[in-house]
Order: C-alpha cells, then sequence, then structure tokens
C-alpha cells in the first residue's frame, strides 16, 4: 500500500467503526508508516481530549427542567392570571376605566345633593377620623362589584367619600400630587373657614358647567335654593368622591387575584390598605396618578373667585359633604337596599346611559388589546 | 441529593414522579442544550426545544425500557427529533451542507465547582472544560453536533440515523471535526491550510513508500 490513509478511515480507525478487514489492512500500513502514525496519534489525542469533556455548561439563564402545567410551581403560576400590571393594554384600560367610572358618577355625586346628603342624618356628620376612610373603603369594596358603578347607591357613595381622599392619598405616595391631596383632605376635615387656596381652588363654577352634560336639571344650582356655594363645593368635591368610588370597585374587582386567601384576609386598618394598594404596580400607580390627576384637573379648573378664597361655612341642613363620613358599623348594612338613584329622577338616567355605554365600549376595547398583546407575545 | 438507586430513577419517572424525571434529566441537560443550540439558530430555540422535548419524554415516559444510559440517549434522540421539527416548520431542510456556519460568539459561562471538589481538581477540570468550550465554540455546528454525539457515545449508525444522513457523511464529518478541533487546540487560525488538505486525493509525498516499506 503505498497511499497514506486517508483522513476519514483513520477516524473511523479510532472508533473502530471499519469492516475488519480494511481496519487490517490500515493497521499494517500504520506499522510501517510513521506519518501516518503521528497522524493518528494527534487524532487520537484530539479524540479522547473531545470525549473526555463534559459538554459545556448552560449559558446563564438556561434550565432545562419538566415544567408540568398543572404540577410544578411555575406551571401554577403561570395558570394564575397575571396581574393587570404586567401590561400596558390593562393599565390602559384600567384608566379608561376609571376615567369614564369618574365622569359617570359624576352626576350620581351631584344627585347626592338631593336624596343621599339629604337623608343622612346629621348625627353621623361629626367630623369622622380619617382611621374611618380605610374601613369605608373596605366596605365599599366589598358591596361595589355586586352592584357596579352603575348600581351605586348614594349612601355607598358616601361611605366612599372619606375613603376616597385617603385612598388617593395612599396610593400617590410622595409625589407632586400628595400635597394637593393631603390639603384636600384636610379641607374635607372642615378646615375650609382659613384662606386655603385649595379651598379656593377647588370650588369651581367652571366645575359644574364642564360636567352639565351629566347633570340632570333638578340638580340645578338655583333648583335647591342651597347656598350657590355649597353647591359648587360639592361639585368640586365629586371627582375624588368618583375616583374614590372607581378605586373601591377596582379594588375589589382586582383584590381575588392579588391574594388567593381574600375573603378571608380583609385589612382593616390604614397600613394594610396602604400594603395592599403599594401591590399595584408601577404602571397602575401610574393609572391611578393619571387619574387623580384629571379628577383633580376636573375638580379644580379655575375658578373666577371675586376677592380671595371663598369661605364656607357649613349650615345645619346642608352641611359640608365632604364631613358625611358613615362611621365604623360592626356590621354595616348593605348599601345594596338603598334606593337606587336611578329610580329617583329620571333625568339622571337618561343622562348617564350614554356615558354607560361608552365606558362598556372602552372597556370591550381594552380587552381586545389587551388578547391581542398577549397573543403576539405568545408567539415569540 | 437524595442517594436514589439509578435504575430506581427511571423507575420512579415512568410512574409518575416529576422529581426523578427533573432528576435523570439533569445528567443530559448540557448534552441535549448544546446539540439543540448546534441545530438550531439560537439559545432561546434551542431552550424551547429542549422544553418541548422534554415534555414528550415525560409523556411517552410509560413506553420507555431501558437504563439511565439508555434514557440519555433516548432524551438526546427525541431533541434533535424536535429540532427537526422546528427546522421544517422553518421551511428549511436542516443545515446538513452549511459548514461555514463561523465560529460561535457568545462565550461559555463559567465552571462552577462540584460540591465535593478539590481546588485542584476543580483548576484541572474548569480549565479542561474551558479549554473544550473554546474548541467546541469554534466548530461549525454540524461539526459541533457529530463531536457532542460522539462524546455522548453514539455510533455511527445511531448518529447517521438521528440526524438524517448517510453512514458516511457521519464517518466524513466526524474526522473532519476532529481534524478541525486539533487545530483550534494548536491555535491554527480559521480556514488555515492543513497537513489533511488534498491529501486523500493527493499522491504521497515522495519517499513516504520508501520509509514506509524500510522500517
Amino acid at each position: 500500500m503505498s497511499q497514506h490513509i486517508p483522513l476519514e478511515d483513520l477516524s473511523a480507525l479510532l472508533d473502530e467503526a471499519l469492516p475488519e478487514a480494511r481496519a487490517a489492512q490500515l493497521r499494517a500500513h500504520l506499522m510501517d508508516c510513521a506519518r501516518c502514525r503521528e497522524e493518528r496519534d494527534g487524532l487520537s489525542w484530539t479524540r479522547d481530549f473531545l470525549r473526555a469533556g463534559a459538554p459545556p455548561p448552560l449559558p446563564p439563564g438556561v434550565d432545562l427542567r419538566l415544567v408540568l402545567p398543572d404540577a410544578t410551581d411555575e406551571g401554577r403560576e403561570a395558570a394564575v392570571l397575571p396581574f393587570p400590571g404586567r401590561s400596558t393594554w390593562w393599565g390602559l384600560g384600567a384608566v379608561a376605566a376609571l376615567l369614564l367610572a369618574a365622569f359617570m358618577l359624576r352626576p350620581l355625586a351631584a344627585l347626592l345633593g338631593l336624596e343621599g346628603l339629604g337623608a343622612t342624618d346629621s348625627a353621623q356628620q361629626a367630623a369622622a377620623p380619617d382611621e374611618t376612610g380605610a374601613a369605608s373603603l373596605e366596605l365599599a369594596a366589598e358591596s361595589a362589584p355586586a352592584s357596579g358603578p352603575a348600581a351605586l347607591s348614594p349612601d355607598m357613595d358616601v361611605m366612599v367619600e372619606a375613603a376616597g381622599t385617603q385612598a388617593v392619598a395612599d396610593a400617590r405616595g410622595p409625589t407632586a400630587l400628595a400635597p394637593l391631596a393631603t390639603a384636600r383632605r384636610a379641607d374635607q376635615a372642615r378646615i375650609v373657614d382659613g384662606p386655603s387656596p385649595v379651598a379656593g381652588a377647588t370650588l369651581g363654577a367652571e366645575a359644574g358647567a364642564e360636567a352639565g352634560g351629566y347633570i340632570p336639571p333638578e340638580a340645578g344650582i338655583s333648583g335647591l335654593g342651597r347656598p350657590d356655594a355649597a353647591m359648587l363645593r360639592e361639585l368640586a368635591l365629586a371627582p375624588p368622591r368618583a375616583t374614590a368610588t372607581a378605586l373601591a370597585w377596582l379594588r375589589a374587582t382586582l383584590a381575588p387575584r392579588l391574594t388567593e386567601s381574600a375573603p378571608e384576609s380583609e385589612p382593616s386598618a390604614d397600613g394594610d390598605t396602604a400594603a395592599d394598594l403599594a401591590t399595584l404596580t408601577a404602571a397602575d400607580a401610574q393609572a391611578l396618578q393619571l387619574l387623580a390627576l384629571l379628577a383633580d384637573a376636573a375638580g379644580a379648573t379655575t375658578v373666577p373667585t371675586t376677592g380671595g378664597p371663598q369661605v364656607i361655612t357649613p349650615t345645619a341642613d346642608r352641611p359640608v359633604p365632604a364631613v358625611q363620613t358613615v362611621p365604623v358599623a360592626p356590621t354595616p348594612e348593605p348599601p345594596a337596599a338603598s334606593p337606587p338613584v336611578a329610580a329617583a329622577t329620571g333625568a339622571a338616567t337618561r343622562t348617564w346611559v350614554p356615558a354607560l355605554a361608552l365606558m362598556v365600549a372602552l372597556i370591550t376595547l381594552s380587552l381586545l388589546l389587551t388578547v391581542r398583546a398577549r397573543a403576539r407575545r405568545r408567539r415569540h | 441529593m437524595s442517594p436514589v438507586h439509578p435504575d430506581g430513577r427511571v423507575a420512579l419517572a415512568r410512574g409518575g414522579d416529576a422529581q426523578a424525571f427533573n432528576q435523570l434529566v439533569e445528567g443530559s441537560q448540557r448534552l441535549c442544550f448544546h446539540i439543540a443550540r448546534s441545530r438550531l439558530d439560537d439559545a432561546e430555540s434551542a431552550q424551547d426545544a429542549c422544553q418541548d422535548a422534554l415534555l414528550r419524554a415525560w409523556q411517552a415516559m410509560d413506553r420507555f425500557q431501558g437504563d439511565e444510559e439508555a434514557f440519555r440517549r433516548w432524551l438526546v434522540r427525541i431533541v434533535i427529533n424536535q429540532c427537526h421539527d422546528r427546522l421544517r416548520a422553518l421551511g428549511r431542510r436542516g443545515r446538513d451542507l452549511s459548514l461555514d456556519g463561523g465560529p460561535e460568539t457568545d462565550e461559555p459561562a463559567p465552571l462552577l465547582p462540584a460540591p465535593d471538589e478539590s481546588p485542584e481538581a476543580y483548576t484541572l477540570r474548569s480549565d479542561l472544560g474551558a479549554l473544550l468550550a473554546h474548541c467546541l465554540n469554534r466548530l461549525t455546528d454540524e461539526h459541533r453536533t457529530v463531536i457532542l454525539l460522539d462524546q455522548a457515545g453514539f455510533s455511527y449508525a445511531e448518529m447517521a440515523e438521528m440526524l438524517e444522513v448517510e453512514p458516511g457523511t457521519v464517518k466524513s464529518r466526524l474526522s473532519r471535526a476532529r481534524l478541525r478541533a486539533r487545530e483550534i487546540l494548536r491555535g491554527e487560525p480559521d480556514g488555515a491550510p492543513g497537513r489533511w488538505s488534498g491529501r486523500s486525493a493527493a499522491a504521497p509525498p515522495p519517499g513516504a513508500a520508501d520509509r514506509g516499506a524500510s522500517s
């Protein structure tokens, strides 16, 4: 044999993958050919080196384990509907829903001046401590999903009222909005006599005009013979109240997703509420901030005040609505028992029906977008 | 780790114990991943293919017969099949002809010492491991695949079946992969004319036959 051994035969010879006759022939050649022996030795060393080592480690982040959809922790986590905060679309949808809920509830808040507040016992209207806010929020959160925003009763709105500023202030955190919220809360605690610029600013004549489309004629400023300032004050307070209602509704809707044992562990203290709200993701916090900002903008539109801040003196029969907070009751009666507002005034019904339709449409749209975004993500 | 008898893990996994199954997989996941990585374009696809393979293996576990070594080879087959399915889904029929995949750009992850390993052993192992990773990373995907399969102990016939090529192709490809690995280990640049270039077809150098005959 005069030719040197081809590479692949030499390699296969090392692997004993050649027919015996051919292998014997090559071995005979190797006995005689120093160069082929040298090549074989080099190849053999390489082969042994490559075979001796284990495959390189996995790159970071790669973990190959069986992930069963319903038997492992990961699978179980994936089975749970992810909290909306992860998705921008959810955030947008929440903003839209909250926004519309806020505007929709404005007429209801205005109606409170007619029905809800008038019926409230003045004994209960003593200035409640801020802690009641959280309790009222809990109460509202429990009852809200059953009734929905459209069926909010006046009593419930009153209950939510104090919680509103509380929750908004909690959700905002140390932002630029916080001073405003604090000021408003202080404002609601009947510090309205002082020259508070916020008090003046929130008394928006334009706020009432702006929401005029939703305000039934019966709720006219002069129709009740009330002081104009008090009515305006109430209108100005509508946004936070509506905000609170929407917040409570949102929270009650989302609470079961936040904690698996939500029904058992209902937080009652302020800290728990704050902690619950803190579990909202940054996107939701932003949404809430935006909502609060919009509510403020709606309520605190420029006021053509004549001669400094207005001073509101609560009267005996028509006090400032902000102080009307339901004290913490051991057994809160369900607000569903209250007469619906829509039945009180047909005009109000006519006005908020389009708003409801618009809200439903927007929520549907945002849900559709969410589904699409998720499908796109799954495809990747 | 609990001292489970090797065959006991297979039996447990066959009986539906996902933890035992994952322990079985642990010994093969590097091989599976790197083979999938060599067949597919990117690490993400490779991981997905491996996950699909794991699920399939888990579902077919009751039909599996054999020990842990057989399980490893079985799993690698499933991984390669998954890779082929993916390539088919992408409209490509493998990349058997592309030998110019180019060197890998991603550096291998650092080796971590084993719990009971002495520093000397770890140094030796990590040096060798780094060298091996360096070598494998510079091979083409096809070459790396056969090197890894050879490392895993597959025969030429098995490799040919798994890669859906002729046994002669495996033989040729493996020999070239080894040659290239040797060049890399020697520090020879990519594409340098090796000593084997054209050798099998070329005439022997003058005096070779004489030298062979004289000794």
